[in-house]
């Protein structure tokens, strides 16, 4: 890996935000409309204030503490060498090796349920899985350059269905407000934080690509960006399906986009959304191997980390089948996943901030 | 189905392999092919009918009580 390899703060906002908006999109209406009903929308505000307020400026505090160092070397430095490599390398294959499988398996759920409905899996996996190493191999500063150019795409997408959706809106459906009162609300907004804004620690490991402010600007940014497509779905999700209607659908930000009809003539609007979802999971899926790539190298001292790729790409098809047996099941396990990164998340950056607190004021003293 | 990607993906490999060969990267060479056997040896249990743990089993174990908490406290 290239370690003088840049991204600018336009492609990484991009880049970011794409990937917060990935795998979560699908799926979000539903956990939140099952959560905080009708007051779904509030939930998001919740969040992002919730995210920026709380966990940014922990994650600044720790990437200043990182400084000019790579994410892996800073563990060493706090952990010594031997235990940091270790941690290291469970921490990638825990988190987001771990998610990485899962999202493919999101991918190839949602495809073989909607579109492609007579392939096997493995087809809709391998195609995605050549894509990302082809990506992954061609450096950070190439798939800031994608999603640059995939960005418009994903916004024309979002605005157009948006636009068509306006006609058959219904304000009434988020009266009352506050019905059930604020648990609820949070709950929702948990269930947000969780997956995917609290997933960003993993941002830390692009911070020695960037400038510190730039970095800075790309992780408030993207948060703020991708809190605005998640408040556009659901609130044109709950606002034409009605919150009783998007809790028990399996993919509600698809299915809404089905009852689009434009004077009887433009129909099938939902093929533009699995296209929305094929880009933003795509990116989701390559900051995630980037991660586990660039991670993996640092830990075992490689100086060229792209021999990794097709390894792990076969261990993942080989756990590709077995995560959960159908998607009714996933269903269960969406609920289930926000709360992980609280460990992996939460925990962890409290973890390596004090220890380096610790250290620093040891220094110092 | 997973014998044919194994097998495109063993091809692959090799020619990568090939190129570190004769820029003398042993170390690069070890840690991949470690890997990449961990990574035939799966596929051989997937391959035998066998079923693999599941990577969600770990997110299930440390994630689900916290859940419970949660809409427990907050419903």
């Amino acid at each position: 890996m290239n370690r003088s390899e840049k991204l600018s703060l336009r492609q990484a906002t991009l880049w970011f935000m794409m990937y917060q908006v990935g795998s979560t999109f699908l799926y979000l209406p539903r956990l939140l409309s099952d959560a905080a009903k009708q007051d779904a929308w509030l939930s998001i505000l919740l969040a992002v204030g919730l995210h920026l307020l709380l966990f940014v400026p922990l994650l600044l505090s720790i990437s200043k503490q990182v400084g000019e160092n790579s994410f892996g070397r800073h563990m060493e430095s706090l952990l010594g060498e031997k235990v940091g490599r270790v941690f290291m390398l469970g921490y990638i294959i825990l988190f987001p090796f771990v998610y990485f499988v899962i999202s493919l398996r999101a991918l190839s759920d949602f495809l073989i349920t909607t579109i492609l409905t007579e392939t096997p899996p493995e087809p809709i996996s391998v195609l995605m899985l050549i894509a990302i190493v082809c990506a992954v191999r061609s450096g950070i500063t190439t798939i800031g350059r994608t999603a640059e150019i995939l960005s418009v795409i994903i916004i024309v997408i979002f605005v157009v269905t948006i636009l068509t959706l306006m006609p058959s809106f219904h304000f009434e459906y988020f009266l009352p407000v506050f019905e059930f009162g604020g648990k609820p609300i949070l709950h929702g907004a948990l269930l947000l934080v969780g997956f995917p804004y609290l997933e960003s620690v993993l941002l830390l490991f692009f911070a020695k690509n960037m400038t510190p402010t730039d970095w800075k600007k790309a992780v408030i940014r993207s948060a703020l960006l991708s809190g605005f497509a998640f408040l556009g779905v659901t609130f044109f999700t709950i606002g034409i399906l009605g919150a009783g209607v998007t809790s028990n659908l399996t993919m509600p930000s698809y299915f809404v986009t089905r009852t689009i009809t434009l004077v009887d003539f433009i129909e099938r609007f939902e093929v533009l959304v699995s296209m929305f979802f094929y880009v933003t999971i795509f990116f989701r899926l390559t900051l995630f191997l980037q991660i586990v790539t660039q991670g993996l190298a640092e830990v075992f001292r490689l100086s060229d980390s792209r021999i990794l790729l097709l390894p792990l790409c076969l261990i993942t098809l080989a756990f590709q089948k077995n995560i959960w047996p159908n998607v009714a099941v996933s269903q269960e396990g969406y609920k289930i996943i926000p709360f992980y990164p609280v460990v992996v998340g939460i925990l962890f950056s409290l973890l390596i901030w004090s220890i380096g607190k610790f250290k620093q004021r040891k220094k110092s003293a | 189905m997973i014998i044919l990607i194994v097998m495109i993906t063993l091809i692959a490999v090799f020619l990568e392999y090939r190129k570190l060969i004769k820029k003398g990267k042993k170390r690069e060479l070890k840690i991949s092919a470690v890997i990449l056997s961990i990574g035939i040896a799966l596929s051989a249990v997937r391959i035998s009918g066998m079923n693999l743990p599941s990577p969600f089993l770990i997110i299930r174990f440390v994630a689900l009580p916290i859940s419970r908490l949660v809409s427990m406290m907050l419903s």
